[in-house]
C-alpha cells in the first residue's frame, strides 16, 4: 500500500525538522517497517543538534546502551557551539527578554539600530549573533525559542537575504508549534517576499516557491481557512507552473482541497485541465478518479478509484483528517453528474453506484432534493428517480441573448456622451448614437 | 642594328662565345639585365626569321634551301647552349619554341621524319641540364621568379616532349661521338653524365617517395632528389614557406603542392615541422576542389581524413604543439623546437572538422542516391565520426570547450536522425572496417613488407583511410546523444545550443517519446526564438516539428499532432521548408542564385522525411479534427476552420461532378472523409487502409489500431450530430452494434457530448436509451435568435469601436467586470487579457499576422501581449535554463504553453523563410 506515498518526494522539499511529523504519521500507519522508519528518523536528526533525541532513537532501535562515538563526540561539539553562540548573542538576547525596553522600540529601523547601538552597544555583529544562536535554537529543536529570536530579528536586521531566511525559519518554527494563524501570516509575508523578487534567478524562483508550496500544506490543511487559501495559492498562474514543472505530486493535495471545497466548484474545471495536461507525468487514484468522472464519463471506473481514494488518504498526513468529508463529496459528485446526463435512474442501481443500500441511498436523495440541490423526482413504484431536466425554450434562449443588451448599450452611450463633452468631440462621429432607440 | 650583331654572331662562333662569357657576369649580377636581354632578343629572333624568309633565298636551289634550315637549327642550339650556361632559363623556353618550328620547318623541307642530329644533341643537353639545375637547390632559389617559373615549365615542356625523341636520345647518349665538333661534345657529354650520375644517386635515394607519384608527374624538386638524410630542417620550412606564399596562385597544380607538401611531411624534421607540414596539407587539400558548389572528391576526403587522424596522433604524442587559429608563421624558428616547450602551429581542427562535414554533405547532396556510389559514401561516415571524436579527446585534453561545443554539435547532428536500427547498422558497419582493416594490417606484417606506421597508404590514386581501431560507438545511442548534449549546453553558443536541442527533440521524437520532446521543445522556447536564426536551423527547426508531429499521430494524440504540421503542410511548400527538393513556385520565379542557395540547403536523400506519410498523416488529423465540427455546425460556419487546406480540399472535392475511385493520399483521405460524414466507419478505415505509406511505420499495426479507434469514436460523433435531431431516441445497443464499440465507450463518449451540451439529450438508464431533446426551432424562434446574435454583436463592435477612440475603456472594464456574465468562449477569445482569452484569442491574430508573410511571428506576439505581462519572471527565461546542463530543464513556463496547443501555431517558421529567400 506503499505505492502512493509521496512522503520522499515530499521531504526532498522540506526542512529536516519538518519532516518529522511525517515520519511519525508514517511510523504509526505501518507502512514501512518501524526499523527503517527509525532508521530514516536518525538519519535526519544526524544533520540537526538533537543530538539527545538521536540517541535515544539509536538506543531504541539497536537495543544497546552504547552510543557510537561519533554521536557523543557530535553532542560535546554542539553543547560547545551552544555555549558560544549563547555567549555572542547575550547582550542582545537580555535585551530583549526585558519587555519595557522592547517597547522604546520604534517602527523606524534606522532610528531602532541607532537606539540599540547608542544606548545598550548592541551593533550588526550582535545582531547577527542573534541570527545565528536562533538558528540553533532552531537545530535544537527549541523552536518557540528560535520564532521568538526570529521575529526580533526581522525587526532589526537590513540584510534582505538573511531576513529571508529568517522568514523561512520562523515559518518552520510556527508551523512545528502548530501556531497556524501566525504560520498563516508568515506564509503571506514569504510569498510576497518571493513573488516580489523578480529579478532572482528562473531557478531559484522556482524552487522557492515549490518550498512554499510543500510548506504551506502544513498550514493549509490545519488552518480553518486553508481550504480556500490552497486552492488560490496553488492556482495563481506562477505556482502553477511550479508544481507542474517539478512537483506534480502537489496535484493530489490541491485535487482533495478542491473535492472538499463545496463553495471553489468552478475551480474544478481548471483542475481537470491541469491532471489531463500532466496525465503522463504523474497519476494516482485521487486524480485518477477525478480523470475518470470528469474526462471519460465512466462511472464505475470513477466508482473503483474511490475506494481506492479511500486507502490513499487514510495514509496521507495532511489528508487524512479529510478522508470522510472527501468520501461524501467524492459521492456528491458521482452523483450529480450522473444525474446532469440522465433523466431516469434505476434507485437499486444508483445505490449500488453510490456503495450504499437502496434504502439509505433513497434517504440521501430525498435530503438532496429537501435541500434543493437536486430538482428531481422519486418513481417510488418504478424503483426510479426521475429528473426534472428542464431545457431553454426558444423564446428563454433569445432573452437570455439580448439580456444586458439595453443596459450596455446605455452605459456606452453614456461614455461616449460624457467623453464627447469633455473631449468636445463631435458625438456624431459615433455610431453608436443609433442604438439608443433600440 | 642589333639584328646584325646577331646574325654575326650566328657565322662567328668565337666572337659569340666572347659575347656570352660577357653576358654570363652580366646575368648573374642582376635579373634585371636578363628581361632587357630578352627584349633585346625578342626582335632578333624575329629578323632572323625575316631574313630567312626573303624572297632571295627563296631562289637558291633546295638542296641550300635544306642546308640553311640546319645551319639555322644549329644557329639556335648553339644560341640556347649559351643561355643554358648562364641559366637563363625564360630566354631557353622561347628559343626551344623556336627551334622547335625550325625543326619542323626542316623536317618539311628535308621532307625526312627523322630528327637532325643536331637537334637531338640538344635536347639531351636541355635534358640533362635541367636536371642538374633542379638539383641545384640553392641555385634555383637563387633564380628570379619569372626564371623559377620558366624552369619548371621548361620540365613540363620536356616531360612531354622527349618520350617522341626518346630513342634517339638514348643512341645519341650511347655514342655522342660520331659527328664533328668532338671537343664540345666531349664536354657537354662528360658534363651530361656527369649529371645523370647525380641524377641517379638522387632517384635511388627517393625511392620511398618514387611509390607515391605516378610515373608521369615525376617531380624534379631538388629536394626530391636529395638524400632525405640531408634535408635540413631550414630547408623544409623555407619550402613550405614558398608553397605557402604561392598559395592561390593561378597556375600552381594544386596536385602537386599535394604531393610536394606530402613528401616534405615524409622527410620533416621532428614533430613540429611535421605536424606544421601535415596542417597544410589539409588545407591544400581543400584548395584542389575550387569551388563551393561542387564537392571535394571521395579519395580527397579520405585522404584529408588520414592526414588529421595524423595530425591528431601527433598532437597527442607531443602535448607540447598547440594548434592555433591566430597564429601567424614562426619565421624565428629555425630549429625543431625541443619537447615541453609550448610551441604554436597555425590551423583549427573545428575548421577542418566543419569542413570535411561540410564536404561529405554537399557530396551527399549530389550523388544519386540510388547509386553504389552514395551508399559507398555514407559509409565513410563512420570514418568521420571517428575523427570527430578524436577531435573530441583532443579538445577535452587540451581543454578547449568552444571547439569541444563545436565538435560535439557535428556528432550530433550525424546522430539526431537516426533510429535505432539505423545506428545498430551504422555500429557494425563500423566495426567491420575495422576488422577489415586489421586483416589488412596482419597480412602486411606477415608479409612484412611495408613497414606501415600510419593508417593512411598513399598509393596513386587511391586512398585507403581505416577507422582507427581505437574508435568504439556506444552501444546506445540514446547516451551517446545525452553526453553531448550536455556538452553543448554546457560550453556552446546560443546557436549551437538551438540546434542540438532540436537535434535531441527530433531524437526523442522519432523514438515515439512525445511528451518529453514537445516538453523540450516548449521550454525551451525556441519556436519564439526561432525567426531569428539562420536558415539552415529553420530547416531542422521544421524537420523536427513534421517528426513531433508524425510521433503525436502514432501515440494518437491527434490534435497535437495536426497542430504541430498545420502549418507545415497547409503551407503548400513542404518541400522547400524541409529541403527536401527544390518547390516549384507558379507565380515567382527565383533568380539563379536563389536557386543556388536553395540547392545547398537541400538535404541528402537519407535523411528525408517521407512527404507522403506527412501529408496523409496531416490530412487525416484534419479529417478527425473536423468532420465532427462540419456534423455539427453545418459547412457555412463563420468559425475560424480548424484546418484550412483540409477544408479547401473538401469543398474541392465536393464540387466534382463525378469522382473516380481514390489515387493518391488526398484521395483517400476525401474518400475516406466522405464516408465518414455519413457514419460509415468501415468504408472510412478501409480507405485509409490503403494508403501504402504506413508501411514507413514500424509500428504499422499499433497506428492502424489507433486510427480505427478513432474513426470509431469520431464516427458515432458524427452519426449522433448529423442524424441525432432525427431520433426520439437511440438504443445504446445498436449504436454499440454501429460502431463496433464496447458499452462503456459508446456511454463515455455520448456523456462527453452531453456534458459539453452539444448533443442535447440525456440517458434513461432502465431502458438503455438515449432520449433527444432536440426541440427543432420554429423559423420566427430561428430568426428571433439570428436576431438577437447580430444585435449583441453589434453591440459588441460598438464598445470596441469606443475602445479604439478612446483607449484603455476596454482594459477597465474588464479590470472591474460589470458584465460577469457575458463571458463566452467567443467573445472572451478577442480580449488577451481575460482568463478566457487564452483560449481562441492566441489563434486568430497568429492567422492575421501569417498572412502577411513576414510577420508571422509579430501577429502572435499580440494576441500574446495579455499573457506575457502576467507570466512575470518565466517570460524571459529563454536558454538560460538551460545553463545547468540538466537533463531536465527546470524552470520554463510549461503550463502555460501546454495548455496551448495552439501554440505550435507559430512554430513552422514559414513567413520568415519566405523573407530570408529574398
Amino acid at each position: 500500500m506503499a505505492d502512493h506515498d509521496l512522503t520522499q518526494e515530499l521531504c526532498k522539499n522540506l526542512d529536516r525538522h519538518l519532516a518529522f511529523p511525517l515520519l511519525e504519521f508514517l511510523s504509526n500507519k505501518e507502512l514501512y517497517s518501524e526499523t527503517d522508519i527509525q532508521k530514516a528518523k536518525i538519519d535526519l536528526l544526524q544533520k540537526t543538534n538533537m543530538v539527545d533525541y538521536a540517541a535515544e532513537i539509536y538506543t531504541a532501535l539497536y537495543k544497546t546502551d552504547d552510543i557510537p562515538e561519533e554521536m557523543n563526540s557530535r553532542r560535546k561539539e554542539v553543547v560547545s557551539k551552544l555555549k558560544t553562540l549563547q555567549a555572542q548573542a547575550e547582550s542582545i538576547v537580555s535585551f530583549l527578554s526585558s519587555e519595557d525596553k522592547v517597547k522604546q522600540l520604534k517602527q523606524d529601523k534606522a532610528y531602532n539600530l541607532a537606539f540599540l547601538q547608542e544606548e545598550f552597544q548592541i551593533g550588526p555583529q550582535q545582531i547577527d549573533a542573534l541570527y545565528n544562536f536562533a538558528k540553533f535554537q532552531f537545530e535544537c529543536g527549541n523552536y518557540s525559542g528560535a520564532a521568538e529570536f526570529l521575529y526580533h530579528y526581522r525587526t532589526l536586521a537590513t540584510n534582505s537575504e538573511r531576513v529571508l531566511s529568517a522568514l523561512w525559519g520562523k515559518l518552520a518554527a510556527e508551523i512545528l508549534m502548530q501556531q497556524w494563524e501566525t504560520a498563516l501570516d508568515d506564509l503571506t509575508k514569504l510569498k510576497e517576499i518571493i513573488d516580489a523578487n523578480t529579478f532572482a534567478p528562473i531557478l531559484q524562483q522556482l524552487q522557492q516557491r515549490v518550498w512554499l508550496m510543500h510548506w504551506a500544506l502544513f498550514v493549509f490543511f490545519e488552518h480553518e481557512n486553508g481550504r480556500n487559501a490552497i486552492i488560490d495559492l496553488f492556482f495563481q498562474d506562477r505556482y502553477l507552473n511550479a508544481l507542474q514543472t517539478t512537483s506534480q505530486h502537489l496535484l493530489r493535495y490541491l485535487a482533495a482541497a478542491v473535492v472538499v471545497n463545496k463553495r471553489r466548484r468552478n475551480a474544478m474545471k481548471d483542475l481537470i485541465r491541469v491532471i489531463e495536461q500532466e496525465a503522463y507525468e504523474y497519476t494516482d487514484p485521487i486524480t485518477q478518479f477525478l480523470e475518470c468522472l470528469f474526462v471519460r464519463y465512466d462511472f464505475e471506473g470513477a466508482q473503483m478509484k474511490l475506494r481506492e481514494c479511500e486507502e490513499v488518504l487514510e495514509n496521507d498526513y495532511f489528508l487524512a483528517a479529510l478522508k470522510d468529508e472527501f468520501v461524501e463529496n467524492a459521492r456528491l459528485f458521482i452523483f450529480e453528474t450522473y444525474c446532469r446526463i440522465h433523466q431516469c435512474i434505476d434507485l437499486r442501481m444508483l445505490a449500488g453506484k453510490l456503495n450504499m443500500d437502496a434504502e439509505a441511498a433513497e434517504k440521501w436523495i430525498v435530503n438532496l432534493i429537501r435541500h434543493a440541490r437536486l430538482n428531481a423526482k422519486i418513481d417510488s413504484q418504478a424503483g426510479t428517480v426521475v429528473m426534472g431536466m428542464q431545457f431553454p425554450s426558444a423564446y428563454e434562449q433569445v432573452m437570455e441573448k439580448a439580456k444586458g443588451l439595453s443596459q450596455r448599450t446605455f452605459v456606452l452611450a453614456n461614455l461616449v456622451f460624457t467623453s464627447a463633452r469633455k473631449a468636445q468631440l463631435p458625438a456624431t462621429d459615433f455610431p453608436v448614437c443609433d442604438i439608443k432607440d433600440q | 642594328m642589333t639584328s646584325r650583331f646577331w646574325q654575326r654572331s650566328d657565322s662567328e662562333d668565337d666572337d659569340e662565345e666572347a659575347a656570352t662569357s660577357e653576358e654570363e657576369s652580366d646575368d648573374d649580377s642582376s635579373s634585371s639585365d636578363d628581361e632587357g636581354q630578352q627584349a633585346k632578343k625578342g626582335p632578333s629572333r624575329f629578323m632572323i626569321g625575316s631574313s630567312d624568309s626573303d624572297s632571295d633565298d627563296d631562289k637558291r636551289v633546295v638542296r641550300s634551301a635544306k642546308d640553311r634550315r640546319f645551319d639555322e637549327l644549329k644557329a639556335t642550339c648553339e644560341e640556347m647552349r649559351n643561355k643554358l650556361n648562364i641559366n637563363d632559363w625564360s630566354s631557353v623556353q622561347s628559343l626551344f619554341d623556336k627551334l622547335n618550328k625550325q625543326m619542323e620547318k626542316a623536317q618539311k623541307a628535308t621532307e625526312t621524319l627523322g630528327a637532325p642530329r643536331v637537334y637531338i644533341k640538344m635536347l639531351v643537353e636541355l635534358d640533362d641540364r635541367l636536371f642538374a639545375t633542379l638539383a641545384n637547390k640553392e641555385l634555383t632559389k637563387k633564380m628570379s621568379p619569372t626564371n623559377a617559373k620558366a624552369l619548371n615549365t621548361m620540365r613540363q615542356r620536356l616531360r612531354k616532349h622527349n618520350p617522341f625523341f626518346a630513342e634517339q636520345m638514348e643512341k645519341f647518349r650511347a655514342a655522342p661521338e660520331s659527328e664533328e665538333e668532338e671537343s664540345e661534345d666531349e664536354e657537354s657529354s662528360s658534363s651530361s653524365s656527369s649529371d645523370s650520375d647525380d641524377e641517379g644517386e638522387g632517384e635511388e635515394g627517393e625511392d620511398g617517395f618514387e611509390k607515391m607519384k605516378s610515373a608521369k608527374e615525376k617531380k624534379k624538386d631538388k629536394l626530391l632528389t636529395m638524400d632525405p638524410k640531408e634535408i635540413t630542417f631550414e630547408m623544409v620550412s623555407k619550402k613550405l614557406q614558398e608553397i605557402v606564399l604561392s598559395r592561390g596562385k593561378k597556375g600552381i597544380d594544386r596536385q602537386d603542392q599535394v604531393d610536394m607538401l606530402t613528401y616534405l611531411a615524409t622527410v620533416a624534421k621532428g614533430p613540429y615541422q611535421k605536424v606544421e607540414v601535415l596542417v597544410h596539407v589539409v588545407s591544400a587539400l581543400f584548395d584542389i576542389n575550387p569551388s563551393m558548389s561542387t564537392h571535394m572528391a571521395p579519395p580527397l576526403w579520405r585522404r584529408c581524413i588520414g592526414v588529421l587522424f595524423e595530425v591528431l596522433e601527433l598532437l597527442e604524442a607531443h602535448p607540447h604543439i598547440i594548434l592555433d587559429e591566430h597564429h601567424e608563421g614562426n619565421d624565428e624558428i629555425t630549429e625543431e623546437p625541443e619537447a615541453g616547450v609550448e610551441t604554436r602551429v597555425w590551423g583549427n581542427m573545428v575548421a577542418f572538422l566543419e569542413r570535411l562535414d561540410d564536404e561529405h554533405f554537399k557530396s551527399l547532396q549530389v550523388i544519386d542516391p540510388h547509386t553504389n556510389q552514395y551508399l559507398d559514401r555514407l559509409k565513410d561516415e563512420p570514418l568521420f565520426l571517428a575523427l570527430a571524436q578524436k577531435v573530441s579527446d583532443h579538445f577535452t585534453r587540451i581543454g578547449d570547450t568552444k571547439g569541444l561545443a563545436r565538435a560535439a554539435l557535428r556528432r550530433t547532428e550525424h546522430f539526431y536522425y537516426k533510429t535505432d536500427a539505423v545506428y545498430d547498422a551504422m555500429r557494425k558497419l563500423a566495426v567491420a572496417q575495422q576488422e577489415a582493416a586489421n586483416a589488412v594490417q596482419e597480412e602486411a606484417e606477415n608479409g612484412d613488407e611495408i613497414p606501415e606506421e600510419d593508417d593512411v597508404v598513399v598509393s596513386k590514386d587511391t586512398v585507403v583511410v581505416t577507422v582507427p581501431p581505437d574508435f568504439t560507438l556506444g552501444e546506445s545511442c540514446q547516451e551517446l546523444m545525452d553526453q553531448l548534449s550536455v556538452i553543448i549546453y554546457k560550453h556552446g553558443d546560443e546557436r549551437t545550443k538551438a540546434r542540438a536541442m532540436l537535434c535531441s527533440i527530433f531524437f526523442k521524437a522519432i523514438r515515439d517519446e512525445f511528451y518529453i520532446a514537445r516538453d523540450m521543445m516548449l521550454m525551451s522556447h525556441l519556436q519564439d526564438n526561432v525567426q531569428h536564426m539562420d536558415i539552415s536551423t529553420q530547416i531542422l527547426y521544421n524537420r523536427t516539428m513534421a517528426q513531433l508531429g508524425l510521433c503525436a499521430f502514432r501515440a494518437g494524440l491527434i490534435p497535437d499532432a495536426l497542430a504541430a504540421l498545420s502549418e507545415l503542410c497547409g503551407s503548400g511548400r513542404v518541400k522547400e521548408l524541409l529541403a527536401q527538393g527544390m518547390s516549384i513556385s507558379r507565380y515567382q520565379d527565383k533568380t539563379p542564385e536563389q536557386e543556388k542557395l536553395e540547392k545547398r540547403r537541400q538535404m541528402p536523400f537519407h535523411m528525408h522525411i517521407n512527404l507522403e506519410l506527412l501529408e496523409s498523416t496531416h490530412l487525416i488529423c484534419a479529417m478527425l479534427q473536423e468532420v465532427p465540427v462540419l456534423a455539427a455546425t453545418g459547412m457555412q460556419t463563420h468559425r475560424k476552420p480548424l484546418s484550412k487546406t483540409f477544408r479547401r480540399l473538401l469543398d474541392n472535392y465536393d464540387k466534382q461532378t463525378f469522382t473516380g475511385p481514390p489515387e493518391n493520399v488526398r484521395d483517400h483521405v476525401m474518400a475516406s472523409t466522405q464516408a465518414l460524414m455519413r457514419g460509415d466507419w468501415r468504408k472510412a478505415y478501409d480507405y485509409l487502409a490503403g494508403l501504402t505509406s504506413w508501411n514507413l511505420i514500424p509500428a504499422k499495426e499499433d497506428v492502424l489500431a489507433m486510427l480505427k479507434a478513432k474513426l470509431q469514436q469520431e464516427g458515432l460523433r458524427t452519426y449522433l450530430l448529423t442524424y441525432g435531431a432525427f431520433y426520439h431516441s437511440l438504443s445504446q445497443d445498436q449504436l454499440c452494434d454501429m460502431f463496433d464499440m464496447s458499452e462503456k465507450e459508446v456511454h463515455s463518449v455520448v456523456s462527453k457530448m452531453m456534458m459539453d451540451e452539444m448533443l442535447s439529450g440525456s440517458w434513461d438508464q432502465p431502458t438503455r436509451t438515449i432520449v433527444m431533446h432536440a426541440t427543432n426551432p420554429t423559423r420566427l424562434q430561428a430568426l428571433a435568435e439570428g436576431f438577437a446574435e447580430r444585435a449583441a454583436g453589434l453591440v459588441d463592435l460598438n464598445e470596441r469601436a469606443l475602445t479604439l477612440r478612446t483607449g484603455g475603456l476596454r482594459g477597465e472594464e474588464d479590470d472591474a467586470g460589470p458584465r460577469g456574465g457575458y463571458q463566452d468562449g467567443q467573445y472572451s477569445g478577442n480580449r488577451g487579457g481575460g482568463r478566457g482569452g487564452r483560449g481562441r484569442g492566441m489563434g486568430r491574430p497568429m492567422i492575421g499576422g501569417f498572412d502577411l508573410g513576414g510577420g508571422g511571428g509579430r501577429g502572435g506576439r499580440g494576441g500574446r501581449g495579455g499573457m506575457g505581462g502576467r507570466r512575470g519572471g518565466y517570460n524571459n527565461s529563454g536558454f538560460s535554463v538551460f545553463g545547468g546542463g540538466d537533463a531536465r530543464f527546470q524552470g520554463g513556463d510549461r503550463f502555460r504553453q501546454k495548455s496551448q496547443s495552439q501554440q505550435y501555431d507559430r512554430m513552422t517558421q514559414l513567413g520568415r523563410m519566405a523573407d530570408r529567400r529574398q
